[in-house]
């Protein structure tokens, strides 16, 4: 933790409402966008995001400046993310999906063929749509675990320390974790894409 | 080591049977103990993480809601107004305002010196003997 940064932890600690106005307008967006990513769901991610800010305000004594400011921000959002997803789950609430909000990139093409290395190379715009909503299909139904540590990684490109800062895991567990996530996904992309091809192959 | 060389150290260094599902190569994963590194993965994970990227790539279009309005009432609220406890935090900070009083109040103890201190009384005092 920097100086300036250690300045403006202390004006948090002092309950200065202007600092906290400006850590939400500096963070809001990046953590309503990894919350989302998590959870998927729009209401659900503005929400946490809200509680994210709060945990912040309520807790800031209790950071010690062993990470960054946002590190921490981040690993709060990762709990209560956690958090939400367990109860979730425990309640089998059915998962309605706003990750068509994202912005289509682009860069997307889509594929024809089944595999994730044949996907990538696409010739068709409705085959890009349909491979976009494949991946983002095959994402909700990672399981959380790997699905948090695949989007830090390969979405929010943090770094596998910053990673095992905001997680609480050690680096091998991170990379192997995320290894693992990343072969489930491309296993359930593939199989998706396979049952797609035989949905639209039948009569 | 720097990110560049992290990410390059993840691209397999072959693809024999790209496009396949790989199925040899996740079972050899699974069955990997936690925290050996998987940089050197014999299977492209690099096009999963590119597809992901591509899919969820840029800043999602919903909007984040008035976080800041929406948090300084729940703060609010629960601090029983002790925190945000009126529009004052959210608004620039009033000078003007803190001007504005101080003149007036500045012009009212100029009013009352005159109605009131030494010269005033005398003056007042005088039109009493004058009837």
């Amino acid at each position: 933790m920097d100086e300036e940064e250690a300045k403006f932890v202390g004006r948090l600690i002092a309950r200065d409402e202007t600092a906290f106005n400006e850590l939400v307008v500096l963070f809001e967006r990046r953590v309503f966008s990894l919350v989302l990513r998590m959870l998927g769901r729009q209401a659900d991610a503005e929400e946490v995001t809200q509680d994210v800010f709060i945990q912040v305000f309520r807790n800031v004594e209790s950071f010690r400046g062993d990470s960054k400011l946002s590190t921490w921000i981040f690993r709060i959002g990762i709990n209560l993310c956690k958090n939400r997803m367990n109860y979730d789950a425990r309640r089998q609430s059915r998962r309605h999906d706003d990750l068509g909000d994202y912005e289509e990139s682009d860069a997307l093409q889509g594929g024809d063929g089944v595999s994730v290395g044949a996907v990538a190379r696409p010739d068709h715009a409705a085959e890009e749509r349909q491979l976009i909503e494949v991946v983002r299909e095959a994402l909700e139904t990672l399981d959380p675990e790997h699905r948090q540590l695949v989007i830090l990684r390969d979405v929010e490109d943090l770094a596998y320390e910053e990673i095992a800062e905001v997680t609480g895991l050690n680096i091998g567990t991170v990379k192997s974790r995320i290894h693992r996530g990343r072969s489930q996904l491309r296993e359930k992309v593939e199989r998706l894409m396979l049952q797609r091809k035989v949905r639209k192959a039948e009569p | 080591m720097s990110e560049d060389s992290e990410r390059e150290a993840e691209r397999p260094q072959s693809q024999p049977g790209e496009g396949e599902a790989p199925q040899a190569s996740v079972d050899a994963v699974a069955s990997a103990p936690a925290g050996e590194d998987m940089d050197a993965a014999p299977f492209d994970e690099v096009d999963v993480r590119d597809l992901l990227r591509r899919a969820l790539d840029g800043e999602p279009k919903g909007d984040s809601g008035s976080v800041l309005a929406n948090v300084q009432r729940r703060l609010r609220d629960e601090s029983k107004g002790q925190y945000f406890a009126d529009g004052w935090a959210t608004a620039p900070t009033p000078r003007e305002t803190y001007l504005i009083t101080a003149a007036v109040m500045f012009a009212l103890l100029v009013a009352a010196w005159f109605l009131l201190g030494p010269y005033g009384i005398h003056r007042v005092e005088a039109a009493v003997r004058a009837r």
